[in-house]
């Protein structure tokens, strides 16, 4: 938008003013196509005779093949790829990106070249964007590259990782599809300095993969894997502060104390009451003991399922917890809010979520904790609640929160799919609740409801 | 920065045009001239007055500006913000291309990484998806391949042409 308005404020003057940007240095000049496409930045080629080869001393190369281009197009494409490097004036490639759809033997081959180029020419990112299926060999000189400071791997290629692998600069590590047997348990582990690690992806039905992750100054760890209980994951991540968890192996954690922002989803569907072994709780116990440190923390649907069957084991208190998100599917789900509130003594902010789609609930009891717990009487100040409907169980959660909530400030509900009507009577009915705060407002949002 | 109890350093830089600026030390020190300048000469007065024969008042004036917000945006914990974002919008908004170009210039010859970024960045969001005449009108930049010559480096690149979306 900005852009915009000061393109069009300086179009009507730009016929007389001097070359404004011609008289920059080659140096600066190479930074600005370095933020454009390598296609975008070589078309400045026919500006002027000072612009002909400036493109050609840009570190970074960005290139794209679009998915709905033909294959003379595709090849066209390869052949550019070619051309970008074999033109270029420089001697390091900073950044190497690289985006196409699919590839065959031969193109596949090329890949492999222009990956070794970029390591001779001390690449120090490389993104490789390959949405095609096959098994792929990235070049071995890639997992002991000494300048590479981050590697993002998006690809529905099977990489094979050789056995010997060291990446002494490597930040950031990015790998989205298939996770193999040996990728899981080697390249996770040989990145001394890794800072940010993403795996998002899913495996091979038949292996159980060991994903072993060692990362002793890892700050953000984000992790969806398809995955069962047959495999396992290991962290020992004892700086990371941001964690994103999502899935179904056994989780073995070595070292996660630092953590102070993490998002779990963890466990199954099967614990159910005469489904499978309900024994997925453990794991997700094993966690909040070693994250009890953590300041901001955001529980999924399936963990709240999973450590409903466990509500018989001890919780260790988070101290320091300030905000608790909680998402359910069912009522039933609620249980273990009780629990959890007597162990976050700072807590100041409770987001309340329920998917609202299920029709056939079954009633639940909301019971009470024995005594008031510590953080209703002298820190909790915001409560809302997203997906609130007129079922008596969770009035009498609210209402046990109103009523004991010493400095509560706000609770807002914000009901889903409620007829209008109905959610005028809750909205009275709310209103019509004991508080223990007298300042604190109670608010009922209808944006969601359904007019008659 | 200055030790508990003292007062704040203040840095002296000339400009070509003779003008005197007095700036904080933090301030200063991101402009990596200034910055080796001390380190090289450690036994430096407090008053030493350092030359800056490449760059002249206005564009100063704004380095200043922007490099002050920014060394208190990072103080604050603020850095990476949408606070950020929208300084650097409401910065960029008011200048014109010749005073960007100045600036440019200036954060180049100053070496400050963080304001060049910014300022390339801004540049390469103008030059995107706009046509070769476009590029040409709005940064003044003159034509100076006969039309043979031109047709010659389009045929090169003939690639960098094949299905260019342009605005």
């Amino acid at each position: 938008m900005v852009m915009d308005a000061l393109l069009s404020e300086n179009d009507q003057d730009c016929e007389n003013k001097d070359d404004l940007i011609s008289g920059l240095p080659d140096v600066v000049l190479a930074q600005i196509l370095s933020f454009l496409p390598s296609k975008v930045a070589a078309r400045t080629s026919v500006l002027a005779r000072r612009w002909k080869d400036v493109w050609r001393c840009v570190p970074d190369i960005e290139l794209t093949c679009h998915p709905d281009q033909s294959a003379s197009e595709s090849m066209a494409f390869f052949a550019t790829v070619n051309h970008v490097l074999s033109h270029r004036t420089t001697a390091q490639i900073r950044k190497f990106k690289l985006s196409f759809y699919s590839a065959g033997v031969t193109e596949l081959y090329c890949i492999y070249c222009w990956i070794q180029h970029a390591i001779w020419r001390k690449v120090r990112e490389i993104d490789l964007n390959v949405m095609d299926v096959r098994p792929f060999m990235l070049p071995p000189e890639l997992f002991t590259c000494k300048t590479l400071v981050s590697l993002k791997l998006q690809s529905g290629l099977t990489f094979c990782v050789p056995s010997l692998i060291e990446f002494p600069s490597l930040k950031v590590l990015h790998v989205i599809g298939n996770v193999t047997e040996e990728m899981a348990e080697r390249l996770f582990s040989c990145c001394p300095v890794l800072e940010e690690l993403l795996i998002e992806g899913y495996k091979e039905d038949h292996v159980a993969v060991n994903l072993n992750i060692v990362a002793p100054v890892l700050k953000k760890l984000n992790i969806f894997l398809e995955s069962h209980i047959g495999d396992q994951i290991v962290i020992d991540a004892p700086e990371c502060k941001y964690i994103c968890l999502q899935f179904t192996a056994k989780l073995v954690v070595k070292s996660l104390s630092s953590v102070i922002d993490a998002y779990i989803c963890l466990g199954n569907c099967f614990g159910r009451p005469g489904g499978h072994k309900p024994d997925y709780s453990e794991y997700v116990y094993q966690l909040f003991r070693e994250i009890s440190q953590v300041q901001i923390l955001t529980l999924s649907a399936i963990t709240m399922f999973t450590i409903r069957f466990a509500l018989h084991q001890n919780l260790s208190p988070f101290p320091n917890l300030i905000e608790l998100s909680l998402n359910v599917e069912h009522c039933e789900d609620w249980q273990f809010l009780p629990v959890l509130l007597n162990n976050l003594p700072n807590l100041r902010s409770l987001n309340l979520q329920k998917n609202t789609l299920c029709d056939h609930e079954r009633d639940y009891d909301w019971c009470s904790p024995e005594s008031v717990p510590q953080c209703l009487l002298s820190t909790l100040m915001y409560v809302y609640f997203q997906g609130l409907n007129m079922r008596e169980d969770e009035l009498k959660m609210i209402e046990f929160l109103l009523k004991n909530g010493e400095v509560l400030k706000q609770l807002t509900v914000m009901p889903i799919h409620l007829a209008l009507e109905d959610a005028e009577a809750l909205a009275n009915r709310l209103v019509m609740l004991p508080r223990a705060s007298e300042s604190c407002d109670v608010e009922c949002c209808k944006d969601y409801c359904t007019s008659p | 920065m200055s030790k508990l109890g003292q007062a704040k350093r203040i840095i002296f830089l000339k400009t070509a045009d003779g003008q005197l600026f007095e700036v904080d030390e933090p301030v200063a020190m991101e402009f990596e001239i200034v910055k080796s300048f001390f380190d090289e000469n450690e036994d430096a007065a407090d008053d030493t007055v350092v030359p800056l024969p490449n760059v002249s008042a206005e564009p100063l004036a704004g380095i200043i500006e922007f490099c002050k917000a920014h060394v208190e945006f990072r103080a604050n914990g603020a850095a990476g913000k949408d606070e950020v974002k929208k300084f650097n919008a409401e910065y960029i908004k008011e200048k014109s291309n010749e005073q960007l170009k100045e600036l440019i210039l200036a954060a180049n010859y100053l070496n400050i990484k963080e304001m060049l970024d910014f300022l390339t960045e801004t540049i390469a969001n103008r030059l995107k998806n706009k046509s070769v005449e476009y590029v040409r009108a709005f940064f003044g930049i003159e034509n100076d391949f006969t039309p043979q010559e031109e047709e010659a480096v389009r045929k090169e690149y003939e690639w960098a042409f094949e299905g260019v979306d342009e605005d």
